[in-house]
């Protein structure tokens, strides 16, 4: 089976006036289909950086990316937005639900940009709800929910266009160490059950354990 | 979905959109408001000016020949030369003296009457001279004045003798020899108002006219009507122009900048909607939506607040004539819109544009 995820030196040079920041410095990097890939290394080594350029929040520099027989390289804005309607699913740090709507609002509003041609179908994605433990909260607005739940909505809302991978930039970065654990243990579940490649961003050596792999970032590359 | 989001947004800072809505609302109440006195003025001055009877209207060189009133006094003997042209009926010297403002007297004698075929009295009797008054039933209701009642102008007491319909001209007339004493302009006119005995020798008699004098401003009364309606060369159409364009900018400033402040505040939201997938277009909608609703809420409240100042106007000051023709509910309406979709424009472009990194990575 091709790598679902495909990086070769790949560079990111950032140019805020008249500073150049050089993120990424040569990255090489795939994924298998199937795999939960853990992303360590110190802060400001790249490793966000890596993560947008995936999935398609901003275009390399140079170098090739292939994501899901993508060439990235070649893709216009539309392109990239295309690619983050159907391709992958974000999940942050800050949880990022829209503060207006509901947790059910803030699905159905990926739902909505999507166009649903290749999400769940209703009772598959019931299930991932369930297996989420989140059925009995999805009418609340995200200011009435704990990290935690907060946190299991984004995750929801990342899968529900059934993305070929999942990215997740420090998704237990703001738990405490129960919900951590069980928000990874649900990103352990959705890998098992559903196949659902994911690549996670951490810092915490004991979450990346929940992962098959774990590479190492250091200074805009990767270490082993 | 996208509605809920937009109506939340909405409710999100009650303030500012109640001012946009407020901003817009202000936009149409005065785009009408200007519109319905302008239109009203006008329709009133026509329906006045039609309301004399007569065929062709004679004034002095370099009059406005569209204004009811002429500063240009003529001789009054011009009245009988004219009259012996071929197929002249009538010939009525009147003396438009002003009394303040925009209210004129018209100085008349018996030969107004034969032009015009005479008053509709309500109340009272016709003028037989000296400081006499008659007044239409619109400035009667305005001044709460009737007949036998006294009235000053002019610098002297008038007697109101009678009340009659409106809708011959003036809104009051006094004998011309009066009026010709108190304005030191004896034996003059300031327009003659001719009846032809058939309309089809209208245009032969202006042709007469014209040849006995040249520089006058002699026109058909359907002329003069037909151009006041099209209120070509009118100044008041320029000010109705320059009041709209006033409205407009106030309506486009307001919602430049809610929308741009509302951009502003939630860069972090569009950097979500971006990385869910959500297009330029998408976003830009979203805020186009957003300014659409506030707008058609303002236009509505707009609508309303016109046609209360219309009747409250009506009500209170039946002389001063306010019509908001129908058609310009829509003009106003699509003249708001186009104001407020201009206004977010720059906003909507910029929230397309932003860089969803800069909302999402830098927390
Ligand atoms: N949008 C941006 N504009 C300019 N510089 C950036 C931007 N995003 C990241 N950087 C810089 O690139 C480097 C890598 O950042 P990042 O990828 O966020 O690292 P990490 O996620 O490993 O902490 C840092 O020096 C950071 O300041
Ligand atoms: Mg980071």
């Amino acid at each position: 089976m091709p790598a679902i995820i495909q990086v070769e030196n790949l560079h990111k040079t950032y140019s805020t006036g008249r500073v150049e920041v050089h993120a990424l410095r040569g990255v090489d990097f795939s994924v298998e289909p199937g795999e939960f890939v853990a992303v360590m290394g110190p802060s400001g080594s790249g490793k966000s950086t890596l993560f947008h350029i995936i999935g398609g929040l901003t275009p390399p520099s140079s170098g090739r990316v292939m994501l899901d027989g993508l060439d990235l390289a070649s893709l216009t804005d539309g392109g990239r937005t295309a690619l983050r309607k159907n391709k992958v699913g974000f999940v942050f740090q800050k949880f990022n639900l829209l503060p207006s709507l509901s947790g059910q609002g803030n699905i159905d509003i990926a739902r909505d940009i999507s166009g649903t041609k290749n999400g769940y179908k209703p009772d598959q994605f019931a299930e991932i709800v369930r297996l989420l433990g989140i059925e009995g909260r999805l009418h609340h607005r995200p200011a009435e929910m704990s990290g935690g739940e907060q946190q299991r909505v984004a995750i929801a809302r990342a899968l529900v266009n059934h993305p070929a991978v999942l990215l997740a930039d420090e998704p237990t970065g703001n738990l405490d160490t129960a919900n951590s654990d069980a928000v990874l243990k649900l990103l352990e579940d959705l890998n098992k059950r559903l196949g659902q490649t994911i690549v996670m961003i951490t810092h915490n050596p004991e979450a990346a354990q929940f992962a098959h792999r774990t590479v190492l970032m250091r200074d805009g590359k990767i270490h082993g | 979905m996208v509605n809920q989001m937009v109506l939340n947004n909405l409710g999100y800072r009650k303030t500012r959109t109640a001012l946009s809505v407020i901003a817009v609302a202000l936009e149409v109440l005065l785009i009408l408001s200007t519109v319905g006195l302008v239109r009203g003025l006008v329709n009133d001055n026509v329906a006045r000016t039609k309301g004399i009877g007569a065929d062709i209207v004679v004034k002095g060189p370099g009059a406005s020949y569209i204004a009811t009133f002429g500063s240009a006094a003529m001789p009054e003997s011009l009245g009988p030369r004219l009259a012996k042209e071929a197929h002249v009926a009538a010939v009525a010297p009147v003396l438009m003296v002003n009394k303040s403002g925009l209210t004129f007297i018209g100085g008349i004698d018996d030969r107004f009457r034969q032009v015009t075929g005479g008053f509709r009295f309500t109340e009272g009797r016709d003028l037989q001279g000296g400081l006499e008054l008659l007044i239409d039933d619109l400035y009667a209701r305005d001044n709460h004045l009737h007949a036998g009642d006294r009235a000053e102008m002019l610098n002297r007491v008038f007697k109101v003798v009678g009340v009659v319909d409106s809708g011959k001209g003036s809104r009051l007339y006094a004998p011309l020899k009066t009026m010709q004493e108190l304005n030191g302009s004896d034996n003059k006119a300031s327009v003659f108002y001719v009846k032809v005995d058939d309309p089809k020798n209208i245009p032969a008699v202006i042709e007469a006219f014209n040849v006995l004098l040249p520089s006058y401003s002699i026109h058909s009364m359907e002329e003069i009507t037909s151009l006041m309606t099209t209120m070509e060369g009118y100044p008041v159409n320029t000010f109705m122009v320059v009041m709209i364009g006033i409205s407009v900018s106030v309506g486009f400033l307001v919602i430049f900048l809610a929308m741009y402040s509302a951009v502003l505040e939630r860069t972090r939201e569009i950097g979500i909607l971006k990385s869910l997938g959500g297009s330029s277009v998408y976003i830009a909608n979203l805020i186009m939506r957003e300014v659409s609703i506030i707008t058609a809420i303002g236009v509505v409240i707009g609508f309303g607040a016109s046609i209360a100042l219309e009747n409250a106007i009506q009500k209170a000051k039946p002389t001063l004539t306010f019509e908001i023709p129908v058609w310009w509910f829509l003009i106003a309406a699509v003249i708001a819109l186009i104001g407020s979709m201009i206004g977010s424009l720059y906003p909507a472009v910029k929230a397309a544009k932003q860089d969803p990194i800069a909302a999402l990575a830098y927390e």
